[in-house]
């Protein structure tokens, strides 16, 4: 299962740089927050196709599709599948569910931890017996690990832990790409300053050459 | 479904190698046929234990005495109700009376079901609750242990804690910190360019791909790292190699970069539209002389001139397996 993640690199790559391609075609976009939100996108929906087929991938993708500012952008991108997704994995309703639960389950975690924050000041003793104190804590945990996960407000247990362990492994590699691309492009910045006429490469490359 | 029942009824009793049970069939289970068939298809468990119990060692008898005969009730029994649910099975031998150690899940009755379905089959330990509601949540408890393991090995430490609530938070933190480094290095790369189109990268890479002497120390020096994956598709980011001069290496985790004997290389080909765009033939003729990629080359400019004009696109292009690596490094250098 993870060695496959290698061979993801560079469907990866071309993903994020025909998406980028896209993306700068649709949208003529002057502002970096713009910018930083359709490379994010493009690299996101990189990650996600690259890996193939698994829950949160189709999550992802639906949850991209449904911001309309998008939707111009995943066309050009995915094309003929575009629809294929589109029809297939749309909910509104269960993401609008979810925004509501977000709500509840951040204030239940205060008032939680208001709670024992009282109850230790009081000095009393906690009313809760520890392993119910356990099961909320994971509880709690749980609830959050699926508001983090795309598409795991479906899933239960040793399910969400599977696709929260894909995903984790795909963020991993999706950031070394990205880190390596931005090196890459702070390399070619400073290697411009230093050089590269273009009307005469050869002969200068050649003594760089030998000079080193 | 009494009907499929029956006969499995009347195998057990009748079956010699269970003669025990056999006997003492319906008098085990303490309860006339039909209500044994109506817990059989129960859905849900039964919330008296004793009718567990019993229902749990008709299926174990049951299991071993109508191996053969019950093949049809088997696959039409009704759905578990657990998804992941173990069944604890006798084995074929151990028709003893100790029901104790050995108990079986009764209301997804399957007999047969060791070769149909995938049920795991656990044996429970001696003074363990060997009750069917315990086995299913052992199982999914192990299940999710192992899950946790796992996790706990990929986030960095992870592995010293102990408990599933701290696991947890590490791991949402975990997660939380990567998405956060994704916002956070997308609003880099738009910083850096006044494009989206890499125009920068594209510079650099048309440079580093007409130097001679860092091409081929880049590749040696990388393939001195490998990895054991044979089948890892070689990716060279020449100019990753070519920030740390000469004399670092590369960092290992970025650089999926390996040179083995018989590998393909990947070589990021650009496709300058700007000024630089007389260069490009040369380079690609050089590239056709070493006899390594200008049909492919030649498809991925034009490929390329169908986007917009002041948009680069960067191809990947994969070195003709003909050439060896080594060979066609040795030859650019020489043209170079």
């Amino acid at each position: 299962m993870h060695a496959t993640k290698e061979f993801n690199k560079k469907a990866f790559l071309k993903q994020f740089l025909l998406g980028l391609h896209v993306s700068n075609s649709v949208t003529n976009s002057i502002s970096i927050q713009q910018r930083k939100n359709s490379i994010k996108l493009s690299a996101d929906l990189a990650m996600a196709l690259a890996r193939g087929r698994t829950h949160w991938t189709h999550a992802l993708i639906t949850k991209l599709g449904q911001k309309e500012e998008n939707k111009t952008t995943l066309q050009g991108i995915l094309g003929r599948r575009y629809e294929i997704l589109m029809a297939r994995y749309s909910c509104p309703l269960l993401y609008q569910k979810v925004q509501r639960s977000k709500k509840s389950v951040r204030s239940y975690r205060f008032s939680y931890a208001a709670n024992r924050r009282r109850s230790a000041l009081k000095g009393s003793c906690v009313r809760v017996p520890p392993s119910v104190v356990a099961r909320n804590l994971e509880h709690r945990r749980t609830k959050v690990l699926k508001r983090l996960v795309p598409g795991g407000e479906l899933l239960n247990g040793s399910s969400l832990l599977s696709e929260a362990l894909d995903y984790v492994i795909s963020l991993k590699s999706q950031v070394d790409m990205m880190k390596s691309l931005w090196r890459a492009t702070q390399v070619s910045s400073s290697s411009r300053n230093v050089e590269l006429i273009p009307s005469a490469p050869l002969q200068r490359k050649e003594a760089s050459c030998t000079s080193k | 479904m009494e009907d499929e029942i029956q006969p499995l009824l009347n195998s057990a009793s009748a079956s010699p190698s269970v003669p025990t049970s056999g006997a003492s069939f319906t008098a085990l289970l303490g309860l006339p046929p039909n209500r044994a068939v109506e817990l059989l298809h129960e859905p849900t468990f039964p919330s008296d234990p004793a009718l567990v119990d019993r229902a749990a060692r008709f299926s174990v008898f049951a299991a071993a005495a109508a191996a053969s005969a019950s093949s049809a009730p088997s696959p039409e029994m009704s759905p578990p109700p657990l998804p992941e649910a173990t069944k604890k099975r006798k084995d074929g031998g151990g028709s003893n009376g100790k029901a104790k150690v050995k108990k079986g899940k009764h209301a997804e009755e399957d007999t047969d079901g060791d070769n149909k379905l995938p049920y795991v089959h656990v044996r429970a330990r001696r003074g363990q609750a060997t009750d069917s509601h315990s086995l299913a949540e052992r199982a999914r408890r192990e299940k999710i242990n192992a899950r946790m393991k796992l996790l706990q090995e990929l986030v960095p430490g992870c592995s010293k804690i102990s408990g599933t609530a701290l696991v947890l938070d590490e791991i949402i933190n975990h997660v939380q910190y990567l998405q956060r480094q994704v916002e956070y290095l997308s609003m880099r790369l738009a910083a850096v360019n006044p494009r989206i189109d890499f125009s920068g990268l594209d510079t650099f890479l048309s440079a580093t791909t007409m130097e001679c002497g860092r091409l081929t120390i880049g590749n040696a020096k990388v393939g001195t790292e490998l990895d054991q994956q044979q089948q890892q598709p070689v990716w060279s980011e020449v100019g990753v190699s070519d920030s740390d001069q000469m004399n670092s290496t590369t960092n290992s985790k970025r650089s999926q970069i390996q040179l083995p004997q018989n590998q393909l290389q990947h070589f990021w080909h650009v496709d300058l539209l700007n000024t630089q765009s007389h260069l490009q033939p040369s380079v690609w003729e050089r590239d056709a002389v070493t006899g390594s990629t200008a049909p492919h080359v030649q498809r991925e400019e034009q490929q390329s001139f169908v986007g917009t004009g002041a948009v680069p696109l960067l191809a990947f292009d994969r070195v003709n397996p003909v050439a060896p690596p080594i060979q066609s490094n040795q030859q650019l250098k020489m043209e170079l």
